[in-house]
Order: C-alpha cells, then structure tokens, then sequence
C-alpha cells in the first residue's frame, strides 16, 4: 500500500505544479500583451521618443515625473498653473486649471493626465518643450516616511537623496 | 491627570487630524469588532446546538 | 513526517487551535492597541504627508495580512491537493473570513489615504487594480464553495481554484517594481533595509504585530467553527 500511496502523491504534486506554471506562463503573456495598459503613466523620456517617433495618437496620455525645482508659476487672474515635470533626461511643461494636491510641490512626484499640445513652450534653457494641457493632477510621493526635523537635519547636511 | 483632561486632550487631537484620518480608524475598528462579535456568536450558536444534539442522542 | 500527520487529525488540531486561541487574543489586544494609540496620538506626523500618514498604522497591517492569509490558504490548498487530508482544506477555509476582511480593510483606507496624499480616491495602476483582483478571488473562493452539496468536490475545486489565484500574489508584491506606478515601492520588505524611519516604524511593527494574532485568533475560531458544524450535521443528518 505505502509504496503506492507515495507515488500517487508525487504525481498529484507534479499535476499541480505543472498547472501552476501553465497559468504562471499564461499571466506573464497576457501582462506582456498589455504592457502598454498596465503602465500608469509616461515619463518625460517616453513622450520625447513618442513624439519623435510620431507615435501620440490622440495624445491623451500620463505624465509623471520630478517637478522642476523653481518651475511653478502660477497665474492667479486665471487660476492657471504651469510647470515643467523631468525624469532626470528630458523634461515636459505642464498646464493646469485647477486646484492641485495638498502634496503637490517642486522637487516632488506628480502625474498629470491631459493631452500633448501641438504647440511648445520656452523652457529655461530656451529649447521648446513639449506642453500637457492637464486635466487632472496627482501627487505622487516614495516609499520614505520620517518626522519633519529629520528631513531638515538630513537636508543640512547633504545627506538628502533624490527620488529616482 | 483627571479623567476630563485626558479626554480633552484626546478630543484635541481627533478635531486635529484630517476627517479621513478619524474615518479611516473608526471604519477599521468598528470592522475588526463587528467580525469579531460575528465569530464568538458563531461559535456560542453551534456549541450550543451541539450540546442539545449530543443530549438527544444520548437520550433516544 | 507520521508525527506531523497525527495534528492533520481534526479533533487533535481542534483542541490544539482552543488552547492557543487564548494566547493570540491577548497578543491580538496587546500589541494592537499599544500600537494604535502610540500611532494614532504619539507618533510624529511624516515630514510630507502631515497628520494624514497616521493611515499607515491600519493599511499596512491589513495588506500586509491580506497576502499574508491567502499565502496560507495557497499553501494549505497544495497540501490537501497532494496529501488529500481534508484539515488542510479546513485550514484554507478557517483563514479565507479574515484575508476577506483585511483585503476589504486595506482597499477601503487605502482609498482615504488615496484621497488625503494623491488627490484620487482611486486609480488604476498596477498595486491598487491586483489587490482589488485578489478581493474578487477572495470573494470566489467563498461562490465556488457554496455551490458544492458534496464536501469532497468542494474541497477539491475550491483548492484549485486557490492556487490558480495565487499567480495574483507576485503581482500584488512586485507590481510597483515591475510597472510605473502612483502607488510608492514597498517600504518594508525592500534591498538596504525599511525606508521608514524609527518613530514611525516601532508603532507601526506593533500593529503588524497585532494584526497578526487577531488573524491567527478569527482563524482559530473560524477553524473550530466549521470543526463543530461538520459534527453537528453528521449527527443531525448521519445518512448524507
């Protein structure tokens, strides 16, 4: 009986295993299908690629990003907020009517959700960026969580590092 | 400390705290007790069920 | 491996489950409410999020025992599919009540906290849509098992049906690595150590440390549950 009983249990471990890893296989294709969907959003690099290559569609898309340190303007006649998102290689402006997140502020993560304009703006460095009319503003923070006096002490003495 | 300072400062700081915040800790709790309740009543229900079958059959 | 055999014998596991059911309650009590109240008054805000980082203290411990409870039930549902001994069943469906619960916990403060940090109730990335998956499979797990008369069949599709599933779990861990996403990478289990700071982490461990014994009490008193209403329908109905 013992001899019999044991290999009926290796072979029900070998029939679940290999189902695990046909459904393991057949995730991974459907997820590697979508890729393009399951990404949240795009970074400044993508849409200079993209609209290099021509591939925008209707140019609704993601953006997310660092926000430029000293790039926030703001128009209070019109309530218009402008600001240029960079992912450390190229950078996008942004246009936004609206209000933004409590977290929304330079040198930290956003995602904005809009569509790429045909017209460029002036960067700083005086070359045309490409411009997000957004219609949605998130702020996007990391993993990092510590009282306020330390973020000071650690920023004192440059010790403060940047989100990728 | 007496009682009513405790509470006060304890009123302090939930009126300090974004709504959410509150709503976030009242919902969990309220949760993890009403699931908890639910078990021990379960299980009170089927105890006591089990003891009246158990007698019946000892009986009949 | 005979002596571990002998536990999978449902009236031993029943009266070891009563008695550790005492213990874990405490613990439960202990470490979770000394956790809460120290996050909830005595914890320093975070330096970006303010007072609103306070949500730490519930959403994590619930997501982490979210996959933590499903982890268990994939694991107890390959143990009944290769030794066929129903208390591994048991044990799946003694854990699932909790993991729904936590999973239903973690969506809901995730989406204040959503609100309060992003500026969104919800979004579709990656994270947030496979937990929500695994709240749906959570809630198959439960359908599929209704619809069985036959507690044999049950226990074998609904221990399939746990493992197929169980392809959500790397998902839900690894779908802040693998996509871009709003939700932040994982702050605990992460290369170079926990990316939360001290003041905020030991509170936050003595939740996680609560939430744990309040899975493994509900767990113990659903187990013994299901262990009584199995008797009571054998005598109550002895044919069937």
């Amino acid at each position: 009986m013992r001899p019999r009983r044991g290999w009926r249990r290796t072979q029900r471990l070998t029939a679940v295993v290999v189902l695990l890893a046909c459904v393991g296989i057949g995730t991974a294709f459907v997820l590697v299908a979508l890729r393009e969907n399951v990404v949240f959003f795009l970074v400044p690099s993508d849409v200079v690629e993209r609209l290099a290559e021509g591939r925008v569609g209707d140019g609704r898309i993601r953006l997310g990003g660092l926000v430029v340190e000293g790039s926030v303007a703001r128009d209070s006649d019109s309530g218009e907020v402008r600001f240029v998102v960079t992912d450390g290689a190229a950078r996008v402006a942004v246009r936004y009517r609206g209000i933004v997140p409590d977290l929304f502020r330079e040198g930290q993560g956003v995602v904005a959700t809009g569509t790429l304009q045909a017209a460029r703006v002036e960067g700083t460095s005086s070359e045309p960026l490409p411009l997000l009319e957004a219609e949605q503003i998130l702020a996007k923070h990391d993993e990092y969580y510590m009282p306020r006096g330390v973020e000071k002490a650690l920023k004192k003495n440059n010790l403060w590092r940047e989100q990728p | 400390m007496t009682f009513f300072s405790l509470w006060n400062s304890v009123l302090e700081r939930v009126v300090s705290l974004p709504a959410l915040v509150v709503v976030a800790y009242a919902l969990f709790l309220c949760a993890l007790l009403l699931f908890s309740l639910w078990l021990k009543r379960e299980g009170t229900t089927l105890r006591r069920e089990l003891q009246r079958a158990l007698s019946e059959r000892e009986r009949g | 491996m005979k002596q571990l055999l002998r536990w999978a014998n449902p009236s031993v596991a029943g009266k070891v489950a009563a008695r550790l059911r005492g213990v874990c309650l405490l613990g439960a009590i202990l470490f979770g409410a000394t956790g809460l109240v120290w996050g909830f008054f005595f914890a320093p805000a975070d330096y970006l999020q303010g007072e609103s980082v306070r949500i730490i203290y519930l959403h994590v411990p619930a997501a982490t025992l979210s996959t933590l409870l499903y982890g268990t039930m994939a694991v107890a549902s390959l143990g009944f599919l290769v030794l066929r001994l129903p208390s591994f069943a048991l044990v799946c469906r003694a854990v699932a009540p909790t993991g729904l619960l936590m999973t239903a916990l973690c969506l809901v403060t995730g989406s204040l906290w959503g609100k309060l940090s992003w500026g969104a109730w919800w979004v579709w990335d990656a994270r947030l849509t496979s937990l929500l998956v695994l709240f749906f499979i959570y809630i198959g797990y439960f359908a599929l098992h209704s619809l069985f008369v036959d507690g044999a069949r049950a226990r074998l599709a609904t221990s399939v049906f746990v493992l197929v599933g169980a392809v959500d779990l790397p998902i839900v861990k690894f779908s802040v690595e693998w996509w871009y996403s709003l939700h932040q990478p994982a702050s605990l289990l992460r290369k170079g150590g926990s990316s939360v700071h001290p003041d905020l982490l030991q509170p936050l461990l003595l939740c996680l440390a609560g939430a744990t014994f309040f899975a493994a009490w509900a767990s113990f008193t659903a187990f013994d549950n299901i262990s009584m209403r199995t008797r009571l329908q054998r005598l109550l109905h002895p044919l069937s």
